[in-house]
């Protein structure tokens, strides 16, 4: 069981979260061609190493946050700064 | 005669508690804290079982949790356990244990006596056997070995015990709790730290139970006793026993471990719950776990008789049985020594000790030797007799290059011989943890290589094999691992002085040859086999075999010879076999790779890990606040349930002898020509508001917002930004900046998360609030031609006229003296109002409603008869009408969409795939049998023809008998639907008949809409 | 139109009893299922209003402070209380005020009217969800042990002290736990812990069913 530290609530079973996946910036949509917008849709880096990605502590504090993960290992590299902490 | 083998005295047994079991049919005994293996070694039992693949008698290697021999079957239906290591069997009076893998029972068994199982089965044999005839294996090869395989039996029936689990946080867990993990526990402790110490067996201690040593002058087990004593005073402290450590997650901070609370009390239940689960999560885990001493590979190397040392001595010493009468130790280090000059000590008598080094020297050799045993030095075993239990060995001298054996050869007879191949540190939790594990030439065994973030290893684990430098390394990692937790200041109490055995001055003898190296003649029989793993018979051989085929990887391996299959998961086997294929390669063990070790460590029962999540506990079950009210209508006709997401929702209500198509049929007309009631409660509710509540709700729903009034309804569709629908539902504005947005029952918690992912990711500038308020609001839809009529009497504040209150539009007052919010929508076509109350009087507006409208018809109906409503209308609902990949569009809802502003969904829907004429759009179906339903899901075809795959237009979406329309509808998905209206098309069904369906339009009940004001 | 007016179940009068999850039949379930050393109730149904608003906007607090008593607690997984009311941590910008029931729709009036004059920016917001969760208690020196049976949180005394609350899951649930000074007034701790309307009877069912397994022996 991993635990993913909320910057707000420390710490925490993975359960209590929902996984948000790969940070992707949204393009604009308006000038956006076909190729742009199916690849904001569909592509993801995949990378084996290290991926920005968005949780949620969804059976907590509610609040979604950014965290960088090591794909191939789970290790968590750069968590979020608590508020008490920071 | 009783217990032939069991010393007059010593051990940790009480002989004031003899007790009786079963093992393969005939009734022997034993004491109280004997485990079923040293029972059995006390009544000279050593034939416990049948191997795998070749049905060779096996007896007891071990005394642990490696053990790959005795896998005995316990217990009757239901409480069978397949598997059971005898090695760790707590023995109970009547225990009924039987051996697995034979019939009709271990001294004849049928397959060994025939020979057929060797021939059939080299390695590969799987392989290459499944990808030679797919026929052949599943028709007979496979069947065949799976009744020859056995393995023991599961019970067929469910099982009766209860299992639990615990959640516990601590500051220092520590696995093992031998001397290195009983010291570790002990220095964390000491600073107040919250400790968990855990351990396999049933008391800790580990190798110093029954110990000869001493500790600071005393007897080991003195030094033990003051340690759980001391432990047993410190109130943070958690001392558990029978406890395995399954598994290391998360980084190596949380253990999985599974405790055993009754097998060792009784088998047939009754005594609370068989096993707890742990899981424990700690800031630092020291891992003391131990090492398991290493078989030798060389032939013949698999008769009852043949044991490791250590464990010979562990029988001997703690349990008070002797393994044998005489014996013969195989050794490449000078530690084993010890179990022959103890063993001697209680009276068993050592014929000779084989030495693989030419030159063995050391305080335990000059003993030995002085003892008057005989030392074979440079000489190894290289063949063994004796057809149900060990009778001889056979002894040669080893070549220098340890290659090849040479003679003379000399016979010794025996029925004991203990092996000792040097010490394997048990690594599997660190493992697990990620952390790596290399070969150490000093330790001759793999041993953990330190890292960040690694758990700590103590003791022999950490291939510290000399008792009092590993009691040191243990208090300081103990105090330090406190100290990281926020306790003490690292300092430990020093370690006690200990009698010293000699250090691990071994050698490497990886395998003897079964080539003789001066071209003499062949050793032992033809077909002399030397294992690997004894559970999986995998022999060097298989080995080479694997290598000789280009299988140089030890995965590959592995799975190409077994080696580190089955429940002992290769615990005796896996550093033997790397090496072998490292050495076939050419390499030394340095270059040996061993394989991934997984979780569990020893196998678990699925109930352990099931805990109480099992029947109505399995997952949470919702309620809504009338649920009291649908089981009492149960009674008087019953209600039948169904589960919508987590909540139990009533499908519908028959009265007594009614059946579902006739109950659903009285609900739809009663709903139809009178009025129905539905608990609407379990729709997702959420509270929007804040000064920018309207961008943002434009943003998210791609139908419009801004122009809605306030006391106005609208209905709203919600898109993901690929363009598909995903949720759609109302939006009430209760105020400038304040709506009511109600969603699906089963997409509620997503959407307002996702909702939130949008607000707080994206556009955390916009000023909105979200709140749940799904369980604030019970939700009552009245609904049907007498629907004003009933409501009119409970709500006198209420102007309920077509004027007054018109479709779309939502009014607060009171409603049978309840404050409620009342929305004039419909889900059914027919004049109808959501009543929402507060929901603490859900109840007691339904029977008011009852109460004036039974009368006047006024009918509860369930899911099933909602569903029949809204088809016969047309109306979607999403999840059935749509699967991820339909967009409002395909659902002839093009014309709600917003045209000019922007929203989540609009570039997606903009694509060009999406644009195709030749989507599958929505229509109806009208079956030419009309009382044909359609099961949902099933294929359209423009006809059925030879072509494969069939081209298919689309697939039915869902299909009622409907009441009112007299006959059968459907809806379905269609490729160009709108211009195949009043086309044929077929249905394939499942018995292989086609049904004719003819595209209509999806409305197939009151098209103009005239019934909606009443 | 008139402007569509906001209700509360306490602003009107109500004939009708009010439904509980854990009426009668649930209590006495909970109540004989105790042992000596864990005790299960009920706990009082109290209104509990949802607070949204800036932390870091002094003007928000001083409101909150001004209609409610209490400051919102500035620790994370806090709460802080007087004898009338309790205000706990929901998260960075939420909070759960819990009153006494008759004081519920004056505190959401007079909160709704604090905030109104609060700048927009501050984005302050209260609602009242007295009807979404439904709460129990749980007391006595295994108390935490019985929990430990099915939640993942630490709630030993040194990392989960009186005043502290967190959101988790218990028995697969989302649950709000809250460490109580007292409990009714009884002169003893207790873990509150807060599900939602809905679920609260399968947690019933489950803190029944794990504490059989407190009443054998050798537990
Ligand atoms: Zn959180």
């Amino acid at each position: 069981m991993e635990r993913i530290p909320c910057p707000h609530c420390g710490p925490r079973p993975l359960a209590e979260f929902s996984y948000g996946g790969e940070v992707v910036p949204r393009p604009d949509p308006e000038p956006a061609d076909d190729a742009t917008w199916g690849a904001y849709l569909y592509v993801r880096s995949n990378p084996k190493g290290p991926q920005s990605e968005r949780w949620v502590h969804i059976h907590g504090c509610r609040r979604w946050f950014t965290l960088t993960r090591d794909t191939a290992t789970h290790r968590i590299l750069d968590t979020p700064l608590r508020k008490e902490e920071a | 005669m009783e217990q032939p083998f069991r010393l007059k005295a010593g051990g940790r047994i009480d002989r004031t508690r003899p007790l009786r079991f079963v093992f393969d049919g005939k009734g022997y005994s034993g004491y109280a804290g004997d485990t079923l293996a040293s029972a059995l070694i006390a009544n000279g039992v050593h034939l416990v079982g049948r191997s795998f693949k070749y049905h060779r008698p096996r007896g007891i290697l071990s005394a642990g949790a490696e053990e790959p021999n005795a896998l005995v079957q316990l217990g009757l239906e239901p409480r069978l356990v397949p598997n059971a290591r005898a090695t760790q069997v707590d023995l109970i009076h009547g225990l009924e244990a039987d051996p697995v893998n034979c019939w009709p029972n271990v001294r004849r068994d049928v397959l060994a006596g025939l020979g057929l199982a060797a021939p059939l089965m080299p390695a590969g044999f799987y392989y290459k056997t499944f990808l030679a005839s797919r026929h052949l294996w599943r028709h007979v090869f496979e069947p065949l070995i799976r009744r020859a395989a056995g393995w023991g039996r599961v019970p067929e029936d469910p099982d009766p015990d209860v299992y639990t689990h615990r959640h516990l946080h601590r500051d220092v867990v520590v696995v093992g709790a031998g001397p290195a993990g009983l010291a570790a526990a002990l220095a964390a402790a000491r600073t107040g730290a919250r400790v968990a110490l855990i351990d396999e067996g049933t008391e800790p201690g580990g190798s110093l139970l029954g110990q000869t040593r001493t500790l600071d002058g005393h007897p080991a087990d003195q030094w033990v006793a003051e340690g759980r004593e001391e432990l047993s005073h410190l109130p943070e402290v958690l001392v558990l026993t029978r406890t395995t450590a399954a598994g290391l997650y998360d980084d190596g901070t949380t253990v999985v471990a599974e405790e055993r609370l009754t097998d060792h009390l009784t088998s047939h239940g009754g005594h609370g719950p068989r096993a707890r689960l742990w899981w424990l999560t700690s800031k630092t885990v020291i891992l003391a776990t131990g090492a398991h001493e290493r078989p030798i590979v060389f032939p013949e190397n698999d008769r009852p008789g043949i044991m490791l040392a250590s464990a010979a001595r562990t029988y001997a010493l703690r349990y008070g049985a002797l393994p044998g009468k005489r014996m013969v130790l195989f050794t490449t280090n000078s530690a084993a020594y010890e179990s022959a000059i103890d063993l001697q000590s209680r009276g068993l008598r050592v014929e000779a000790i084989v030495d693989a080094r030419p030159d063995p020297s050391g305080p335990h050799v000059d003993m030995a030797e002085a003892l008057g045993i005989h030392i074979h030095k440079g000489c190894a075993v290289t063949a063994t007799d004796g057809r149900h239990h060990l009778e001889s060995v056979e002894i040669m001298l080893l070549s220098p290059d340890l290659r090849t054996v040479q003679a003379p050869r000399k016979l010794i007879e025996c029925d004991l011989l203990c092996v000792s191949g040097g010490w394997s540190p048990v690594a599997h939790l660190y493992r697990h943890a990620g952390g790596q594990v290399e070969w150490n030439a000093e330790v001759r065994g793999f041993t953990p290589v330190p890292g960040p973030g690694l758990p700590r290893v103590v003791g022999s684990a950490a291939g510290t094999h000399a008792l009092s430098q590993a009691l040191e390394r243990a208090l300081t990692a103990g105090a330090e691992a406190a100290r990281e937790a926020g306790f003490g200041d690292g300092s430990a109490s020093s370690a006690p002085r200990v009698t010293e055995t000699d250090a691990l001055d071994g050698m490497d003898l990886w395998r003897v040859s079964d080539q003789p190296g001066d071209g003499g003649r062949a050793i032992g029989r033809p077909g002399h086999l030397s294992f690997v793993d004894l559970q999986n018979d995998a022999t060097a051989a298989d080995i080479d075999q694997a290598h000789r085929e280009g299988l140089t990887n030890v995965e590959h391996m592995k799975r190409y010879t077994l080696t580190g299959f089955g429940t002992d998961q290769g615990k005796t086997s896996q550093v033997n076999g790397a090496v072998i294929l490292a050495r076939a390669v050419g390499e030394g063990p340095e270059a040996a790779r061993l394989t991934a070790q997984r979780p569990p460590y020893t196998p678990i029962t699925f109930g352990t890990l099931a805990g109480r999540r099992v029947g109505g506990l399995l997952d949470t079950v919702r309620e809504t606040a009338l649920q009291d009210i649908h089981r009492d209508l149960g009674k008087n006709g019953g209600a039948v349930f169904e589960p919508v997401g987590q909540w139990l929702r009533p499908r519908f209500y028959p009265k007594a002898g009614e059946t579902m198509d006739r109950a659903v049929a009285r609900e739809c007309r009663a709903a139809r020509q009178e009025a129905g009631l539905l608990d609407a409660s379990t729709l997702g509710k959420i509270d929007a508001q804040g000064p920018d509540v309207v961008e943002f709700l434009e943003r998210i729903y791609a139908t419009p917002v801004a122009s809605l009034p306030i006391g106005k309804v609208r209905y709203g569709l919600v898109c993901k930004d690929d363009g598909m629908l995903v949720d759609d539902g109302t939006l009430a504005r209760l105020e400038e900046t304040h709506f009511h947005l109600t969603t699906t029952t089963g997409n509620a918690a997503w959407t307002l998360n996702w909702m939130e992912e949008w607000l707080q990711t994206e556009w955390p500038d916009l000023r909105v609030r979200l709140t749940s308020v799904t369980e604030q609001w019970a939700v009552l839809a009245l609904s049907g031609p007498k629907a004003r009529e009933i409501l009119a009497p409970l709500a006198p504040g209420m102007d309920l006229s077509v004027e007054a209150f018109p479709f779309m539009t939502w009014r607060a007052g009171a409603v049978a003296g309840i404050p409620a919010r009342v929305f004039r929508v419909s889900f059914t076509g027919e004049l109808s109002f959501e009543i929402n109350v507060p929901w603490r009087y859900g109840p007691a507006l339904w029977k008011a409603l009852l109460a004036k409208g039974a009368p006047l018809g006024l009918t509860p109906h369930g899911t099933e008869t909602m569903h029949v409503l809204r088809a016969e209308k047309g109306f979607i609902l999403v999840g059935q009408e749509t699967d991820g990949s339909v967009t409002p569009r395909d659902l002839g809802l093009g014309g709600m969409l917003k045209t000019k502003r922007d929203f989540i969904g609009k570039r997606g829907m903009a694509r060009s795939d999406l644009q195709r004429p030749d989507r599958k759009v929505l229509v109806g179906l009208r079956t030419d049998d009309p009382a044909q339903v359609l099961p949902e899901g099933s294929p359209i075809v423009e006809a059925m023809s030879s072509a494969r795959p069939l081209p298919m237009l689309g697939h039915v979406t869902s299909s009622y008998l409907s009441p009112m329309v007299g006959r059968v509808i459907a809806l379905a998905l269609v490729k160009g639907g709108r211009e195949r209206l009043g086309q044929t098309l077929q249905v394939p069904l499942e018995d292989g008949d086609l049904a004719k369906v003819t595209v209509v339009e999806p409305v197939f009940w009151d098209p103009e809409g005239k019934r909606r004001d009443g | 139109m008139a402007k569509a007016k906001e209700m509360t179940p306490e602003g009107n009068t109500v004939e009708h009893g009010g439904f509980d999850p854990l009426a009668a039949d649930w209590r006495d379930r909970l109540s004989q299922s105790g042992t000596a050393t864990i005790q299960v109730d009920a706990a009082p149904c109290q209104a509990q209003l949802t607070l949204r608003g800036d932390p870091a906007d002094p003007a928000f607090a001083k409101a909150v402070e001004a209609q409610t008593g209490l400051l919102p607690p500035p620790v994370a997984n806090t709460l802080t209380a007087d004898e009338h009311c309790r205000l706990l941590w929901l998260g960075p910008d939420e909070w759960m005020l819990l009153a006494p029931p008759h004081q519920g729709a004056l505190l959401l009036s007079g909160l709704t009217v604090a905030f109104a004059a609060l700048s927009p920016a501050t984005n302050a917001m209260v609602i009242d969800t007295s009807e979404t969760r439904r709460a129990l208690d749980v007391w006595g020196p295994d108390a935490v042990q019985l929990l430990e049976r099915g939640c993942a949180l630490d709630l030993h005394p040194r990392a989960f002290p009186i005043g502290r609350c967190a959101q988790g899951l218990l028995a697969g649930l989302p649950v709000l736990i809250a460490h109580l000074p007292r409990r009714n007034g009884a002169n003893h701790p207790c873990l509150r812990i807060f599900a939602r309307t809905s679920m609260v009877r399968h947690l019933a069912w489950w803190l029944v069913d794990a504490l059989a397994e407190f009443r054998r022996p050798g537990k």
